[in-house]
């Protein structure tokens, strides 16, 4: 995921930005608000950390603009010393999703950005039929078509399949697929996902002539690639 | 919101239920591990909050019997005295949304179960009209429309078609269903419930043909959940 932190303290995002490089996310840290919103119109951000007492704009006033101007729904979480409950209600009132008080260690930050990125993964999905080319999924009746046939998928490779089709031409790290469909940190699971991926790219047969092509990266996760068909008449 | 409490110290947890309750919650209080994953069995809930440390079964116990054993998804926060990093790295971990430590004060805890249920259901406005295949539920006027034919209903058939859209896709129970289409005290009987339902289904022709399906579950209550377009239709 990519994270953007608001931090005018340098030696607090440093570190801040070590723990969440570590976890592999890509971290952008900005001592700025100003500086974040405009990085913000050249990237899509998946997750917002922002401390509220920066200089010239607040964390506060840049979650406002988030939420209430850009109408933006990736997650934001709140890390700052400020702890009355009038100011946590507040930032929770404005559409943050956690508020964190300094100082913020390492693991509980890692697991509330897991469980915030969790939850509104499963929000998102919702129950509304979703296509994809020649792919339908029925999230409420658990249904997954190709070409109007029914593919037997279990629960997981459901999930999984949905989620890749969700992210189609990202690259989605095995760290990320652990939380969201397992919701389990990516050393527990071993093999499971490549073998969950690996049957799901047979059930669905998810191959050029469908559209499709599920590409494993190196070291790093998977990437569902749509493939834009050419002029036919040529072939 | 129908909310579960798991908190063995009764003057902490009779706080707490005032304070939800004030806010327009229905709190229903438990104080063993047990007595909760009993009750959760058989009816449905909108927000678990549990206390670590209760008789019998842990509110940890409970966190991965929800989330493994029930496959819940239903949110769960952590309302405890623990405040090791391991502890709420671990709960978090387990799938628990949030975890609080106590002393809990009041207007946190209310912000941030409303940051909960916000994230499961991020368009529960209050004016703004549900629209779900032919149907249309205007909830500033109270009509339903099928097809833009408005329906009559009494009452109560109304709020239970509300309450029956708004929790499109879960499995709701009659206990809850009761709770909040005739409100806490009143005594309704199982059956009254049962006939409402069969009544609305009956006014709104809930069936595949207009792409929901009403399903009765055994013991337990009812779910409404989109169905894939009937065959012949444009996919």
């Amino acid at each position: 995921m990519l994270i953007a932190v608001l931090e005018d303290d340098l030696e607090v995002g440093a570190i801040m930005e070590k723990w969440l490089l570590d976890a592999n996310h890509e971290v952008a840290v900005f001592v700025k608000g100003g500086q974040l919103l405009a990085y913000k119109s050249l990237r899509e951000i998946d997750l917002f950390l922002l401390d509220w007492e920066v200089p010239d704009m607040t964390g506060f006033d840049v979650l406002k603009l988030l939420r209430a101007q850009l109408e933006i729904v990736a997650p934001i979480l709140f890390a700052t010393i400020r702890d009355a409950e009038i100011d946590v209600v507040s930032a929770l009132d404005a559409g943050a999703d956690d508020y964190l008080l300094k100082p913020v260690r390492r693991h509980e930050l890692l697991s509330r950005i897991n469980a915030v990125t969790r939850r509104l993964q499963d929000a998102s999905i919702g129950s509304s039929t979703m296509v994809f080319g020649r792919f339908r999924f029925d999230p409420a009746g658990r249904l997954a078509y190709c070409s109007d046939v029914v593919v037997e998928l279990t629960a997981k490779e459901f999930e999984l399949a949905l989620f890749l089709f969700r992210n189609a031409g990202k690259l989605i790290a095995r760290e990320v697929i652990a939380n969201v469909v397992w919701g389990r940190p990516v050393s527990e699971l071993s093999r499971t996902i490549d073998t969950h991926v690996s049957r799901i790219r047979k059930k669905l047969n998810l191959a050029p002539e469908n559209g499709y092509r599920l590409q494993p990266v190196y070291n790093a996760g998977y990437r569902l690639e749509q493939i834009i068909a050419g002029p036919q008449h040529a072939a | 919101m129908r909310i579960a409490l798991l908190e063995d110290d009764v003057v902490v947890g009779t706080a707490m239920q005032h304070w939800l309750e004030a806010a327009g919650h229905t709190v229903h209080n438990f104080t063993s591990g047990k007595a909760i994953v009993r009750e959760a069995g058989r009816e449905s809930f909108d927000l678990f909050m549990l206390d670590w440390h209760v008789p019998d079964m842990s509110g940890r116990e409970v966190l991965s019997w929800l989330r493994e054993k029930q496959q819940s998804t239903v949110p769960i926060l952590f309302a405890t005295s623990r405040d090791s990093e391991e502890d709420i790295v671990a709960a978090l971990q387990a799938g628990a949304d949030d975890y609080m430590v106590k002393p809990i004060r009041r207007l946190e805890l209310l912000a941030r179960v409303d940051s909960l249920l916000r994230r499961i259901r991020p368009k529960a406005s209050e004016a703004e009209p549900i629209s779900i295949g032919p149907y249309l539920i205007n909830l500033v006027d109270r009509i339903v429309t099928v097809s833009g034919e408005p329906i009559e209903m009494t009452d109560k058939e109304y709020d239970l078609t509300v309450f029956l859209f708004r929790n499109i896709g879960r499995l709701t129970s009659r206990g809850h269903i009761s709770e909040s289409v005739w409100g806490r005290s009143s005594d309704v009987q199982s059956r009254t419930v049962d006939t409402h339902v069969s009544r609305v289904r009956k006014k709104l022709e809930l069936g595949p043909a207009r792409g929901v399906r009403l399903t009765p579950v055994y013991n337990f209550g009812y779910r409404l959940e989109r169905v894939a377009a009937p065959d012949g239709a444009a996919a």
